[in-house]
Order: C-alpha cells, then structure tokens, then sequence
C-alpha cells in the first residue's frame, strides 16, 4: 500500500538530480520537498516522464506517491472536476484531498421548460466565501423512460446549456450508449455497473474510455466482486457506490462508506481503494412534502461530506440546502496543516497610491482572510496591517489586551507604512473602536473607526474616506 | 464472493458516562437524569460496536433577549422571550425539550452587569417551574479578567442555590477553575471544561480539574465551537483527535464532548438574507449541518438555539437508533420521476 508519509529524501534520490528547473522549481530538492508535501505532481518533471534512462524510477515514485484512494477525472473540454485522490482516513492525519463534488440532477422526462430552469439553476449557483467562488460542479442525467433516443435528446440538450462535465444515470447499457454517442468531448462518468449489466456497461466505458461507477445497494461483498472483475477486466476509472437509504437506513449507509474507506486506510485493501458515490437524491424516493425531503437531503449530504464521499447526487437546488453544503465542504477540506494564525506585517491590495487608505486587522486567520476577501470583492487599493494578536479575533483580542493601543503603534511603525502614504489617518476595525483614542495618543495617527463587520468596508471607503 | 478484510478496530479506552440532572432518589427535584458518553468506538463506526447514549440536545433560553437573532424571537413571540420562565415552560411542554440550556447573558459586565444572585435566582425558578435536567451558562465570551472573576461568582451563585440538583454548569476555563470545581464537587453538579481549539490545551484542563477531585463522571468537554463557515473544521479535528485518544486510552481525556451548533447564527450569511422567512430557513440550515458535522466528531451534547433546528436534528438522532439491517430493497432511485 502506497504510504503517506514519504520523506523528501526518498523521492530526491529517485529524482534526475540535474536541477533543470522544467518543473518551475528552483532545484530537484525542492521539487523533492513538493512532492512530498503534495503540492506539485510528479509529472511536471519532464525528462523522468519522457526519457528512457528515467523509467524504472519513474515507475518507483509514481508507486511511492500513488494515493490509496485513486484520483478519478471527470472531464468536458477544458473543465475537470477531479474526484477521490485520498490519502488519509481522518483529516487531521494529513489533510483531504480533492472535494465532495456536487451534482445535480436533471431527467429525460422533465418538460424543456422545467430542464432549462434547472440548468440555469446548476450553472449560476455561486457564492463568493473568504474570496473563494463556491460553484456547483457536474449535472446528473437521469434517465426515467429508459428509452435511448429520449435519453439522447436529453443529453444534447443539456449539452448546449451548460459546460459542466456530466454522469450518465442509467442501468441499461443501451441508453447509456446512446448519450454517450452525442459526447464530443469529455469524459463523463457512466452510472452504473451492477450485477446485471456489468459487462456491457464495461464494454462501454473501454470503448470511451470514461470512468464508470459501480453499485451494489447495501452489499459491499458484492461490491468488491464486481470491483474486482471490473479491474481485471481492464477498467482503470472506477466510482463505489454502496447506496443511501434515508430513514432507518441511514445507519447502513454511514456505516457501509465508513467501513469501505477502513477496509482501505486500515485494511490495506487495493481492490476499494476508489472515490465513493453516495445519492442523496434518494430521500425524494419516499412519502412525505417536499420540504422535508429537502431538510432530509440536507442532513444526508452533510453527513456524507464530512464522512468519506467524493460525489454527490443531489436534487435539491435551493439555497439554503445547497449554500451550508458548500461551505462545509470547502471547510472540511481546508488543510489542517494552515495555521490559524497568519504572519503579521503589511498586505498590499490592488494598486494603492499615496492617498490610499491604510487599515488594520488581527492576524486570526478566518478573521484576516474575511477581511482580505471583503477588500477584494470591493476591489479597494488600500494597504492593510496585520497586527500580531496571537491569532485571536478582534473582539476577543481587544478583551483580553492582545490587542492594545501599543500594539498598534508598535505595527504601524514597523510597516513603514507612513512612507507609502502621504497622510496620517488609519481605519480601524468597529470592534476596536474603545481603543481609539488611545491609538492616536499613542501612534500620533488620526483614527477613523471602520465598520462593525468587514462586508462593510466598501460602502465605508466610499462614503467615508473619498469624501475626505 | 469477496470478503471484506474487515478493518475493526479494539480499542482500550472508553468515554466515561456523565448524568445530568438528579431525581428526587438522587437528592434533586428532576423527573429524570439524562446520561450522556460511554462511547466505545468513533460515532457511526457501527460495524465496530455501538455507543451506549445517543446525542442529547439542550435548548437555549436566555434571561435577557437582546442578542437574540430575530427568527428566533420572532417564533417564540416577543412575551415570551421577556419571560424566560414561561419560555423554558413552553419548550418543555410544548416543543418537548428534554434539556435546557439558560443562559445567564444579563451577567456580562459590558451589557446589564446584573448580580449573580438575581440570575441564580432565575435558575431556581426555572428548576421549579420544569423538571428537565439543565444547562446553565454564565460568560461564554471570557474576554478579560473583569468577565472571568464574574463568570466564576455567578456558577458559584447558582451551584450553591441548586445544591444536589447535577446541574451542568458552563464554562469552567483555565483562567480560573478552582473555585468552580470546588463548588461543583461541593453541590454535586457537573460541569463544562473550556478551552480553545487545541488538544493540548483541553488536556491540560482536564487534568487540573482530575487533579482537584473531580471525577471524569463530572466533566463534559468543549474545545470552541467554530460553526459552518467559521471555523467548522478546527472544531471538528480537534474533537476528533480528542475523542481518538479518549479510545486509544488517554484517561486524561476520557469525557463526553459538547459542542454549540446555536453559535452558527452569527454568520453573516443569515444576517445578510432579506426577509425573515429566508433567514430562518438557512439559520437554520446552518445550525442543523454544524449539528451533523459536530455528532460525526463525537459531540455527545448540542446546544440548539432553533425549535426548528431541534425537530430536524431529533430525527436525524432518530434515524440511528435500530440496528443495521442486513438487507435493504430499493428501489431504483433513477426510476423517479418526481421533479
């Protein structure tokens, strides 16, 4: 089993050693060091990809860092949406890798109408969090007549409207063929092998060589069999999935994806080791008002984000089911290894001149990159210091005195910030505004006491300071 | 047919099982005690073995409604958020609370400054008007040693007036832990060991407080809750890490975790939302998914600000109270034409 932990040590040595620099980095040390940290891939190095006298060690390193759970591509033109490539079981053991994607559904059956709305739903959904747009990722075709020239339409439509890569939803290999006739260019996922169908399904996804998903509802022997064969019959791309039951079923569901990512962190199992499908869609199958199939979908999907799935079908587009699980998702798989703290020090945004003005805030991470964000989406030119305060946030930190007029002074005067701007006036954050008095004594710096919360900041700066 | 290697994992260790509330046998006035801890394995690792007490959720009132976010107030109505006596009646009796978390907000020296004795009076009223086991918090936001020396006065305030009732008293943080925990092994209650989102920090207080007597039956822990969006995910990796060493036989740690889904009502997500409908569908959306994420961590305590937030929360606790089924029929959830 491919390890985590591997020391840049290790892979330096199987590396040329010429120092080239084809990778962008500055030596093949420090691409070592990459590598190891996962924050490059091996394949930048050209000459061990293309020259002969490399191969064997080239097939070592690929070994070395080769992920236990393999990274599966979904593709159309120029957009991949990247699922799988774990490394770890729990999160604090190293980080996660590549996101839960999220897709929605759309069916053959739906009215053109009803089919447009949604897509236009699927592709505008974004929210702009800590500067990072949150988006939707792949739209799922359901095909509810099983009859391949419907489900072909469906796919050439969906096709026009929108660019994200797709799923193929279907158990019968006819219809799947005949979507993925119209597919020009991408990979899409193919859903699903089972039992039944798998050989035709197999068949397919050689000859378009996309990846495909297995299912085997509650029975992950089965699972394993039909992963197994699917391998050995020459499928490298493949998708699990063990099934979601809502209601009393949801104790098998959690329990069947916890126990296929132990069977491969824990167990050493290389026949699972790939990204996991999980269906939240499933809670519309039941009785019940629409509403609380979405609270239903809402609670599943974020339990499986968190809890080992790579995909996710959802069928829900409102905003308050999709937005918290969004956020979650880009939370989860933040990297543990980030502080929560940032350097302290001077930030320059946009182009600042010696009118610009100058801010400060604390050096808590969620708090700086709020307010990094916040000055971004106003696309403000200011300077702004980051003011040590043991990575506490400004409320906390004014309290408890890690934040204190001193401090302040302390940062303005080692920014030198006062030999960029041509005025002596610093905003400070609303919660801070106690300390500003003090802050003029002390730094000798007039104070403008900003907004309460950050998302303000763009108004205050026209309002406020423009007219100064 | 393959089989799975199954990967289960023995562990050495086990969470100890902290009761709240005393019943009249027990020396209190409670109709009943609610456990909570005694896990064995990781929450919803089934196919190692199942944890004793599924989650508890206490529900929040407040002695002064000032800071309340407006869906909440506007679903309890306004006299009844101003009369936290019948507001603690009203969601014991009619929303079903089975614990309640008051919150002695009228404290905070920045705000009312009020006295600890009025606001342990309050907690005496309340103890009588309903019989559910409680939560009680003084000053959560510790910003300095003015809140910390308050905070303290007040748990004492109210550990001494509910004398052998097991209340659970919140926070109890390194800044100042003796004379809580002395109180709180004199009176014979429980209480919240606080500190922020570092192991080591929450090992280091548990310690003293074992060191000073009180048994790990008496301690629940609380490493910060950063909810969705603001944190989330130190949160959920430092309970994580801690509940793993609880199992791997860490006795230092062996303690139920709580953890505050209500704190995700200060995301400017919400308090951006125009109407109050669409604040309160997503406050709570984001209080539920801050309440999932802290189960899956091993929260064994939530505190839940919404009555909405309650119901959806209760039933996902629902859901994991059978045993795993052997087989499932379903249908083809592709069939469905439902849209």
């Amino acid at each position: 089993m491919a390890k985590v932990e591997v020391s840049p040590m290790e892979i330096y040595k199987l590396l040329p050693r010429t120092n080239c620099q084809l990778c962008g980095e500055e030596n093949c040390m420090a691409f070592a060091t990459k590598l190891a940290n996962r924050e490059s891939e091996l394949d930048k190095c050209k000459p061990i990809v293309e020259e002969s006298k490399y191969r064997d060690n080239y097939q070592k390193l690929r070994e070395m860092l080769k992920p236990p759970v393999r990274e599966v591509i979904l593709s159309r033109g120029e957009r991949k949406v990247k699922i799988g490539g774990e490394l770890v079981m729990y999160r604090h053991e190293f980080t996660y890798r590549n996101p839960t994607a999220i897709a929605i559904d759309v069916s053959d059956d739906m009215p053109d109408e009803v089919l447009m709305e949604r897509l236009k739903g699927i592709e505008g959904f974004s929210y702009t969090y800590i500067g990072r747009e949150l988006k939707l990722d792949l739209v799922a075709v359901r095909s509810v007549s099983n009859e391949p020239e419907k489900f072909k339409n469906t796919v050439e439509k969906v096709l026009r409207n929108t660019s994200l890569p797709l799923i193929l939803c279907s158990f019968n290999p006819e219809v799947i063929k005949a979507g993925l006739s119209v597919i020009q260019d991408g990979k899409p996922l193919i859903y699903a092998a089972t039992r039944d169908n798998w050989k035709e399904m197999a068949d397919l996804a050689l000859m378009y060589n996309c990846p495909l998903a297995v299912s085997s509802p509650n029975d992950l022997s089965m699972l394993k069999s039909l992963t197994k064969t699917l391998i050995e019959y020459g499928i490298e791309n493949l998708v699990l999935d063990p099934g979601v039951f809502p209601d009393e079923g949801l104790l098998d569901t959690i329990n069947n994806f916890t126990m296929l990512r132990k069977a491969v962190f824990k167990g050493g199992d290389e026949v699972l080791g790939f990204p996991l499908l999980g269906v939240p869609l499933a809670t519309w199958l039941g009785e019940g008002r629409p509403v609380e199939k979405k609270w239903k979908e809402a609670y599943i999907a974020s339990m499986l984000i968190p809890r080992f799935a790579d995909v996710l079908i959802i069928h829900s587009l409102d905003g308050w089911v999709l937005l918290p699980l969004v956020i979650l998702r880009d939370n989860i798989y933040t990297d543990p290894r980030k502080p929560v703290a940032v350097e302290p020090g001077i930030r320059v945004f946009g182009n600042p001149d010696k009118n610009s003005p100058v801010m400060f805030t604390t050096n808590f991470a969620l708090t700086y990159y709020t307010v990094a964000a916040d000055i971004q989406s106003g696309k403000i030119d200011c300077y702004l210091l980051v003011v040590d305060t043991e990575g506490v946030s400004v409320e906390s930190a004014v309290a408890g005195r890690k934040l204190t007029a001193d401090k302040v002074a302390e940062a303005i005067e080692e920014s030198k910030v006062e030999e960029r701007v041509n005025h002596k006036t610093i905003i400070i954050p609303g919660r801070a505004s106690r300390l500003s008095g003090e802050i003029e004594e002390k730094s000798g710096w007039e104070v403008l006491v900003g907004p309460m919360d950050s998302s303000g900041i763009p108004k205050f700066i026209a309002e406020k300071w423009h007219s100064k | 047919m393959d089989e799975l290697p199954l990967p289960v994992e023995e562990y050495s260790g086990k969470v100890a099982e902290v009761k709240i509330g005393a019943t009249r046998n027990e020396g209190g006035t409670r109709d009943f005690a609610l456990v909570i801890g005694g896990d064995r394995v990781l929450p919803f690792y089934f196919f190692e073995g199942s944890n004793p007490n599924p989650p508890v959720i206490a529900l929040e009132v407040y002695d002064s409604h000032e800071s309340l976010p407006r869906p909440v107030k506007a679903f309890y109505s306004d006299e009844l958020v101003e009369n936290p006596v019948e507001w603690s009646r009203y969601v014991v009796e009619k929303l079903g609370a089975k614990m309640l978390n008051v919150k002695l907000v009228s404290v905070y020296p920045e705000t009312r400054d009020e006295e600890p004795r009025k606001a342990a009076e309050l907690v005496e009223e309340i103890l009588q008007e309903v019989k559910v086991p409680l939560m009680v918090s003084g000053i959560e936001e510790l910003w300095g040693p003015r809140e910390v020396k308050k905070n303290m006065e007040t748990l004492c305030e109210v550990a001494e007036r509910t004398s052998g009732e097991r209340v659970l008293l919140n926070p109890v943080t390194l800044d100042a832990y003796e004379t809580v925990a002395r109180s709180c092994i004199e009176h014979r209650h429980c209480l919240i060991a606080k500190t922020n989102m570092d192991v080591s920090q929450a090992i280091k207080l548990n310690g003293l407080l074992l060191d000073r007597g009180l048994t790990p039956e008496r301690i629940v822990i609380d490493v910060t809750t950063g909810p969705l969006g603001y944190g989330i995910e130190y949160t959920y990796s430092t309970m994580e890490r801690l509940r793993l060493r609880a199992l791997k036989g860490d006795k230092s740690v062996q303690c139920p975790l709580v953890m505050f889904p209500s704190e995700s009502w200060s995301a400017r997500e919400i308090s951006e939302k125009k109407g109050i409908d669409e604040m309160e569908k997503l406050g709570v959306a984001f209080e539920v998914v801050t309440a999932v994420t802290g189960i899956l961590s091993g929260g064994n305590l939530l505190s839940i600000l919404h009555p909405k937030t309650l119901n959806v929360v209760r039933e996902f606790i629902n859901e994991f109270l059978g045993q795993p089924r052997i087989s499932i029929n379903l249908k083809e959830w592709m069939k469905n034409a439902e849209w």
